[in-house]
């Protein structure tokens, strides 16, 4: 479903992604992990094209994401409302929830259905409410963000951005600003969706999800995938030694 | 005691009048223009951008009575014979644009851009972004600083009874000049013009309290 080849992404003159290649079948689960700084949270950005890559190519069923050949054998930038368009079936979920702090939970919900997708205001709140009810908060609907916590929050990010149908979810790190009590409440959600046959790509910290959940990992470090394969696999029997190094601060914590 | 004022109150407030209406119009026209080209400042091209830039700099760092003097004087010298009266307000428009500008922009640029990418991210474009996002917080963030803005402004119109406008502080200076009685006299002009200003005033905190709270 997404095929990423030789990705490499620039910011002015600094390299943050180089030679990135792997691949997400529909239906699976991959889990990235690298150090802070690696470039996993752009280059998940770079999936939904909120960063705009520089190198390589991403195809998303086959089709070209965010540029067009330009009829000269070079690629020209796709329109705002042809990437909008296709962001609109890429699903994201961000580490500080970016909920609209102006609006009501429902109103989040609703909000791209009813603008983007041209749905009627009752259809969308029918899709919003199945979804809140899905995530556990369908006594939260009138509520406004600011009222919720943070795991509260996060769920209803992640109701918000199923209600637009996505085949792929993405996910950035949902859980690192949270706390560990609340982290449970979201991957809960995750895993249910993950058992559902969503398509979805995870960046996260949390090592025993990776091992549970995911169906590839991917291990990121300065820009580069270090490791790939098999999460119980790689997490158990690392290969090299940056992994080594990378996990040696979850062992204490986590019987891998 | 106060006799001089006593007397005087009818012709003062008559000049009260001619105050509000220039301090409305002025004030509203100003903010209208503030607010589209503080957004204009932000997504607009960069050659605007930089034209705008150029306006908000002179324009904020140019007293008002030298504004309005130049409108006053420049603009007879260009062949324009226009009504001072629209003249120096439209010199009180500009300068007031110039601070509502910076503003809107300030409240623009504060919203969080992670509320952006989110929603990119669920397909919305610029257009409904900024209607349905960026626009509806940053316009009420910004109502306690324009309301005390409009507080400055209305004060500012007072300078043009130095190129001739006959309102407020006109009236005073009038007065002073056949009755000598000063302090009586600026002290009620005083006390007129904070009774213009404060409810605005208290309006702006009410609404900074509110604006608090949500967030």
């Amino acid at each position: 479903m997404i095929e990423v080849k030789d990705l490499s992404k620039r910011f002015g003159a600094v390299s943050v992604l180089q030679e990135i290649s792997f691949r997400v079948d529909k239906g699976e689960v991959v889990v990235i992990i690298g150090p802070s700084g690696s470039g996993k949270t752009t280059l998940l950005r770079c999936l939904n094209f909120l960063d705009e890559y520089t190198g390589g190519e991403i195809r998303i069923d086959g089709e070209l994401l965010g540029y067009r050949p330009d009829g000269k054998g070079g690629r020209v930038r796709q329109s705002e409302a042809e990437i909008a368009q296709f962001r609109s079936q890429v699903g994201m979920v961000f580490q500080s929830f970016n909920l609209f702090p102006h609006r009501s939970v429902l109103a989040n919900v609703t909000m791209a259905p009813i603008h983007v997708k041209g749905l009627s205001r009752r259809e969308a709140t029918e899709i919003a409410v199945e979804l809140l009810r899905k995530v556990g908060l369908e006594d939260k609907v009138n509520e406004f963000p600011a009222r919720l916590s943070g795991g509260q929050q996060q769920r209803v990010a992640i109701a918000r951005a199923l209600a637009m149908h996505p085949k792929i979810m993405l996910f950035d790190e949902v859980t690192s600003a949270l706390d560990p009590e609340l982290v449970g409440e979201v991957l809960r959600v995750m895993r249910q969706l993950a058992e559902e046959g969503m398509t979805m790509v995870i960046v996260t910290h949390e090592m025993h999800f990776a091992r549970d959940v995911g169906g590839k990992l991917i291990f990121i470090d300065q820009g580069r995938i270090v490791e790939e394969g098999v999460p119980r696999e790689v997490l158990a029997r690392p290969r090299t030694d940056r992994l080594r190094t990378f996990l040696r601060r979850f062992t204490e914590e986590y019987f891998l | 005691m106060p006799t001089v004022l006593v007397s005087s109150l009818p012709y003062l407030l008559q000049g009260a009048v001619n105050t509000l209406w220039m301090s409305a119009v002025c004030v509203t026209l100003g903010t209208v223009v503030g607010v589209v080209i503080g957004i204009l400042s932000v997504l607009a091209p960069a050659v605007i951008r930089w034209m705008i830039t150029a306006y908000v700099f002179v324009f904020r760092g140019t007293p008002v009575l030298v504004l309005m003097f130049l409108a006053y004087f420049a603009l007879p010298a260009f062949g324009l014979m226009i009504n001072v009266f629209v003249a120096v307000g439209g010199a009180l428009v500009l300068y007031t644009g110039s601070f509502v500008a910076e503003i809107t922009r300030g409240a623009i640029l504060s919203i969080p851009r992670g509320q952006v990418d989110a929603a990119k991210s669920l397909g919305m474009r610029w257009g409904l972004i900024l209607r349905q996002i960026i626009l509806p917080q940053a316009l009420k963030m910004s109502l306690p600083p324009l309301l005390n803005n409009s507080v400055i402004m209305i004060k500012a119109t007072s300078y043009a009874s130095i190129v001739g406008v006959w309102e407020l502080t006109y009236a005073a200076r009038e007065i002073v000049e056949r009755s000598l009685a000063a302090f009586q006299i600026f002290l009620g002009v005083m006390a007129i013009y904070f009774l213009i200003c404060y409810p605005l005033s208290v309006l702006a905190r009410r609404l900074e309290k509110r604006a608090a709270f949500i967030h």
